[in-house]
């Protein structure tokens, strides 16, 4: 089976891999370009007490376009591996008539479908875990200065990008058992796995928020490295305002890798169940 | 095996070799290469007398299938199906899509592999007049409906025409099963199963063809639901 799979896979691994090597450059390259301007930064500040209220500026004002260029590279990621790879799986088989082929051979459909599952959902895992290393990495400065937590930021590095690869995999692939069809499967990809993103994002992270009332201040009401979600000046005194702490970033990621993890898990068990059952 | 749908397990899949009429084959990869996947997939598998089979008919191994004619991708499936070696091999009408001479080219090799070894082909085929010269059984469905189940000489033998002057059929089917007659102004032509000496002089007694026999069969059924023709030739 894995030599089969490896056989049917190989230009997408070789392509795959060019692409991530690609990536890989671009993030290692930007990445070292922001550290050295960090820290020229945070050097200027500390030795001649210049530009310290503005370091994120220097640092990311000179790298902003590729700062939001790799961003969105790797936000994007699951959802290209999903539709490149997932998507196309089960009808590629369909369309050219090879399932005939391929599930009359020794190899019960049960094992094809666990071992085509478990090798996807492995490589998924284990590309969407080294791009979210090296984006971990690539933050270290933007984290510092701006925080881990902020919707975007939050999402392109820990755990969760490893857990959202796996489910965009995962969608694909159930997408493509339940149309047999590479289009459908494709454009099905394409519209829940971002709207399942950012329904958890915008609506699902923030139940993990922080309210208090605090005296207001002109700009800066929340605590530094924070998400702001909500401010509301309540009188002159009081304001409420609502965020996500910086110290909330793990038990968030923890909390959303396991959500997207059981997700894929039962699409994974739709699956199974749609090749093993349904008639060829 | 025939008892109740079948357990999807591996000795299942093992005994039975299955060629699809889409002749389904991953187009960008070489007849080598689904050898070497087909290796990989099956317990027992005779990747170098299926090697061997395609270059005796000149089937190029290292080329991707989709630039292969139509009968040498027939080839190259049949020789997947077959190195499988398969108790059962089932043949979906793998003749529709091949020129006259690929398809005699492509009946000739059920026959060969009967020979060699103790399997069972199943193919079935609308082009009756292909499958008398390699099948010895025959399975007539219609509407998904056995009509006819016997050895191709036994249909041969025991069907006649009749060919008289216009009557009642009546005393016919009190003897024999009538497939179909037909009544013109003056003749009735009778395509009966006979199991014994038509007596009456009345009646002119013709041998008939398997393609005319079967023809009767589907003609006769028509009246009430018209069903695909399929017929299976066995040869053990």
């Amino acid at each position: 089976m894995t030599f089969l799979i490896w056989r049917l896979h190989r230009a997408h691994a070789i392509v795959s891999a060019v692409v991530i090597a690609a990536v890989t450059a671009l993030i290692v390259s930007t990445g070292i370009a922001i550290a050295n301007s960090y820290h020229h930064a945070v050097m200027n500040c500390s030795v001649n007490h210049a530009g310290c209220g503005s370091i994120g500026l220097t640092v990311f004002g000179s790298n902003g376009v590729f700062t939001s260029l790799v961003q969105d590279l790797v936000m994007a990621f699951p959802l290209v591996l999903g539709i490149v790879w997932g998507a196309p799986l089960v009808p590629r088989e369909f369309e050219a008539n090879t399932e005939d082929f391929a599930w009359t051979q020794g190899v019960t459909r049960r094992r094809w479908v666990l071992t085509n599952l478990g090798w996807a959902l492995l490589v998924a895992a284990a590309w969407g875990g080294a791009l979210a290393a090296l984006f971990t990495w690539w933050r270290g400065p933007d984290n510092a200065v701006d925080g881990p937590v902020k919707f975007t930021y939050f999402d392109v590095q820990g755990v969760a990008p490893i857990a959202y690869t796996v489910f965009a995999m995962a969608l694909g692939i159930a997408a493509g058992a339940l149309f047999r069809r590479v289009v459908p499967a494709i454009l099905a990809t394409l519209v829940v796995f971002p709207a399942v993103r950012i329904v958890t994002a915008l609506y699902f992270r923030p139940l993990f928020a922080v309210s208090q009332n605090v005296p207001p201040r002109a700009g800066a009401g929340t605590p530094p490295l924070s998400w702001s979600l909500f401010a509301d000046i309540l009188s002159s005194k009081t304001e409420h305002i609502t965020y996500l702490p910086a110290s909330r970033f793990w038990p968030v990621q923890g909390v959303e890798s396991g959500i997207f993890l059981v997700l894929a898990l039962a699409l994974a068990i739709f699956t199974y169940w749609s090749v093993t059952t349904r008639d060829a | 095996m025939c008892s109740g749908a079948p357990e999807p397990d591996e000795d299942f899949l093992a005994s039975v070799g299955f060629l699809a009429q889409e002749i389904p084959l991953y187009r960008q990869l070489s007849a080598a290469e689904h050898l070497r996947i087909g290796a990989h997939l099956n317990r027992s598998w005779d990747a170098a007398a299926a090697g061997q089979r395609l270059t005796a008919l000149r089937v190029p191994l290292d080329r991707p299938v989709h630039s292969l004619s139509g009968g040498q991708r027939a080839q190259v499936a049949l020789s997947l199906a077959l190195a499988k070696r398969p108790r059962v091999l089932l043949l979906d009408e793998p003749l529709a899509a091949l020129d006259p001479l690929a398809r005699r080219e492509f009946l000739t090799s059920p026959a060969d592999v009967t020979l060699d070894g103790d399997v069972t082909v199943v193919l079935s085929s609308h082009l009756v007049h292909d499958l008398e010269r390699v099948c010895n059984h025959l399975i007539l469905l219609t509407a998904s409906r056995v009509r006819l189940c016997a050895d191709i000489d036994d249909v041969l033998g025991d069907h006649r025409m009749l060919v008289g002057p216009r009557r009642s059929t009546a005393e016919l089917e009190r003897l024999f099963t009538v497939v179909k007659a037909t009544q013109t102004q003056c003749q009735s032509r009778v395509l009966a199963r006979i199991d014994g000496p038509v007596l009456d002089p009345a009646w002119e007694v013709s041998e008939v063809g398997l393609e005319d026999t079967i023809l009767a069969y589907m003609s006769e059924d028509q009246a009430v639901t018209a069903g695909p023709l399929s017929i299976a030739g066995g040869t053990a």
